[in-house]
């Protein structure tokens, strides 16, 4: 074997790598739990809730979960009655059942209910959710269909045996959560990590096998009505950490995948079972206090759905290399885009570009008109401001999407952005 | 919409290699019909890798219950090499994991390759579940039990050691970070409660003190202690998700846990686990 001769680039990576044993041990989870709190853009409804929530652990702060779970009746008497929710509708085919801590999603289709997980006792099912379904229509002719089990904790599917025994539902789970199950669940292969859509009582569902907070997790998006709008709606399938690496690990990358599945399938609102996690139950309390607005509550908007998302995957990141910290992992930059000064015009457009962290410089912005109208390409400048000359643009007729594609490197993952805005004569699209 | 393109190198980087060329890269010439096509992304970043400018990338290959997972190294322009084939998969003891080291590919130096493949593999198995077995295989990567039956702890510790043989027969030991393993020993158990735990931290200097250690119990029952002046760290575990009332067989789950790694006075301890059994 020819004798090693350390070239310089090697002695200068291997000068990076010492550097590096001493930086990454203490720098990588905070930059990450920093980079969650930047992702949340000062929304103080995302800092309050999802940010907390899916910071639990990195936070040092995991008193919060437990102090929610306290809020698990599940017999509307006693103490914590208070925190029980009526049967609520959320959306024209949606109503949500269940208590502060964790509830069920009722959805009507043409053909029969489906069912969005199934309570933490036979009692509960019994007392709540059985009256609510048939409130709802439950007959011989209009049946439950399913119930879809995000994943197999026992306030997640604790009542199943006795709503499939008592309503003829078939119930479906993510395979590695299925042994041992009384209930004869049909699984949802956890292997297949692929996004795939399948009929759930006839209401089709996107699955997404996210194992991480149990192994057969499974997230979902589907299509309900808000207000007679198709709007698509994410089930994150499990959320909370635990302190093993290889959980961890699996739970980030199931994040960063429903991430992808949301932005892919411009998901806009959510159906969380763990209402706290995000502030659902805030929402449900307003539903109830106030009535539904329009849009609905629970349309949180595609933006923000996503934005919470890299705030979660940036918690991920910092657990993981608390618990690893040998692990690099380059951080998650949310990024938003803006028209600057309004609607953009035929001799005006220009866009900016901004993260938690400022201005985005040096970034590629793309303007286009629909897929094969007028486009241009301009760099952001030290302001994050991309400047372009598209031509032909048509006042109070053409779109125009700004559009940044995302970029990487070692240290960070820029997401990608984009705004749509109507071209206006003179920037304000109300004075033609 | 337009796909998300920068969201994770995973989205980004990958591409097929037939894994004929792989078999052809490998001495296992009883794996014949691996058909499938592997699609690589780069590896995890790691500060235990000394050569962070070579290039190593993992594909999977999921053959009925065997997963096989390929470490290759990438040059440059060229497609990747395997350096080491991992197979994983589940007997009815628990989770089984073994590692088939392949020559280390001709292009670059060889020995620093081995090297590197070896602070991957590191990387790598920490990231395995603790309470599969694992050993490594010769001859074949098929997922067939080895003549080594390591705990993880063992076999992150074989791989510590070879890897340091291997800076050692590179020529310029002194270039490379050196490791120092960390072992956990299980502290005397208190029988009155299932949710105390604890254990012992050392390194090759002796109880270690400060050390974070962090415990784990399925499903999800955790807990975070510093290690004393005499090395023992104890803490109540808790339950993350709060249904802990639902997990009643609690005295007879494993109780894993996990040493971080840490810089100490510029040594860089290495992070590995231990499992608890549970008292008989």
């Amino acid at each position: 074997m020819k004798k090693s001769h350390m070239t310089r680039s090697a002695a200068a990576a291997l000068a990076m790598t010492a550097m590096g044993l001493a930086v990454g041990q203490t720098v990588q989870s905070e930059l990450h739990r920093d980079a969650a709190t930047r992702n949340v853009g000062g929304d103080p409804f995302m800092t309050q809730y999802a940010r907390a929530f899916y910071c639990n652990l990195p936070d040092d702060n995991n008193q919060i979960v437990i102090a929610s779970r306290g809020w698990n009746n599940t017999t509307g008497t006693g103490a914590n009655a208070q925190y029980r929710i009526p049967l609520t509708q959320i959306f024209d085919d949606v109503w949500f059942i269940g208590n502060h801590y964790v509830g069920q999603y009722l959805i009507k289709t043409p053909d029969g209910l489906v069912e969005v997980d199934a309570g933490n006792t036979a009692g509960e099912m019994q007392t709540f959710n059985y009256p609510a379904l048939q409130t709802l229509g439950l007959s011989a002719t209009y049946p439950l269909k399913a119930v879809f089990l995000t994943h197999g904790h026992v306030d997640h599917d604790g009542g199943a045996k006795w709503l499939l025994d008592n309503t003829g539902a078939r119930s479906y789970i993510g395979s590695a959560d299925a042994a041992g199950k009384s209930y004869n669940p049909i699984t949802i292969d956890s292997t297949n990590l692929a996004m795939r859509q399948m009929s759930i009582g006839g209401k089709a569902f996107w699955v997404l096998p996210t194992p991480g907070h149990t192994p057969g997790s499974t997230s979902a998006v589907l299509e309900v009505k808000d207000w007679g709008r198709t709007v698509r709606v994410l089930m994150n399938g499990g959320q909370s950490m635990t302190n093993s690496i290889p959980q961890v690990a699996q739970y980030l990358d199931s994040i960063e995948r429903t991430y992808g599945m949301a932005t892919v399938l411009n998901v806009e609102g959510v159906m969380t079972p763990h209402i706290y996690w995000d502030g659902e139950g805030a929402k449900l309390d307003e539903i109830n206090a106030t009535g539904r607005t329009n849009p609905g509550q629970h349309v949180y908007g595609h933006e923000n759905v996503l934005r919470q998302l890299a705030v979660a995957r940036e918690c991920s990141a910092a657990w993981l290399t608390r618990l690893d910290t040998t692990a690099i992992l380059p951080v998650w930059r949310f990024n938003t885009i803006e028209f600057v000064g309004g609607n953009p015009t035929p001799t005006k457009v220009a866009a900016k570009l901004t993260n938690g962290w400022g201005a985005a410089a040096n970034r590629k912005v793309t303007f286009s008109v629909g897929k094969n109208g007028p486009a241009c390409t301009a760099t952001t400048n030290a302001d994050g401001v991309a400047t372009c000359d598209v031509h032909p643009l048509r006042p109070h007729k053409d779109q125009l999407t700004a559009s940044f594609a995302g970029a990487e490197n070692a240290e960070f993952v820029d997401l990608p952005a984009e705004a749509t805005a109507q071209v206006c004569s003179n920037g304000n699209c109300k004075d033609k | 919409m337009r796909l998300v393109h920068a969201m994770s190198r995973r989205f980004t980087v990958g591409f097929a290699l037939a894994a004929g060329c792989l078999l052809t890269a490998s001495r296992a010439a009883d794996a014949s019909s691996l058909d499938d096509a592997v699609v690589y992304s780069p590896v995890q970043a790691s500060t235990l890798v000394s050569r962070r400018d070579l290039r190593f990338e993992l594909g999977h290959v999921q053959r009925g219950a065997c997963r096989l997972t390929f470490l290759a190294h990438r040059a440059s322009g060229a497609q990747p090499r395997p350096v080491a084939i991992i197979s994983s998969w589940q007997s009815d003891q628990g989770a089984n994991v073994s590692v088939h080291r392949l020559v280390p590919p001709p292009e670059g130096d060889a020995a620093e390759m081995n090297v590197a493949m070896l602070e991957h593999l590191y990387a790598w198995v920490l990231r395995q579940d603790p309470v599969a077995r694992f050993g490594f295989a010769e001859g074949t990567l098929e997922c067939e039990p080895t003549k080594d039956n390591y705990s993880h702890a063992e076999f992150l510790r074989e791989l510590a050691r070879l890897r340091q043989d291997a800076v050692a027969r590179a020529g310029h030991p002194g270039a490379s970070v050196a490791w120092h393993v960390v072992s956990m020993a299980p502290a005397p158990a208190n029988r009155a409660s299932a949710d105390e735990v604890g254990i012992r931290v050392m390194n090759d200097q002796g109880a270690m003190e400060g050390a974070s250690i962090f415990f784990n119990r399925a499903p999800h029952s955790g807990c975070v202690a510093k290690s004393r002046q005499d090395g023992f760290a104890t803490c109540q575990l808790v339950d993350q998700h709060g249904d802990d009332e639902a997990h009643s067989e609690h005295d007879k789950v494993p109780v894993v846990a996990t040493f971080p790694g840490e810089i100490r006075a510029g040594r860089f301890l290495l992070p590995t686990t231990l499992v608890v059994q549970p008292a008989p």
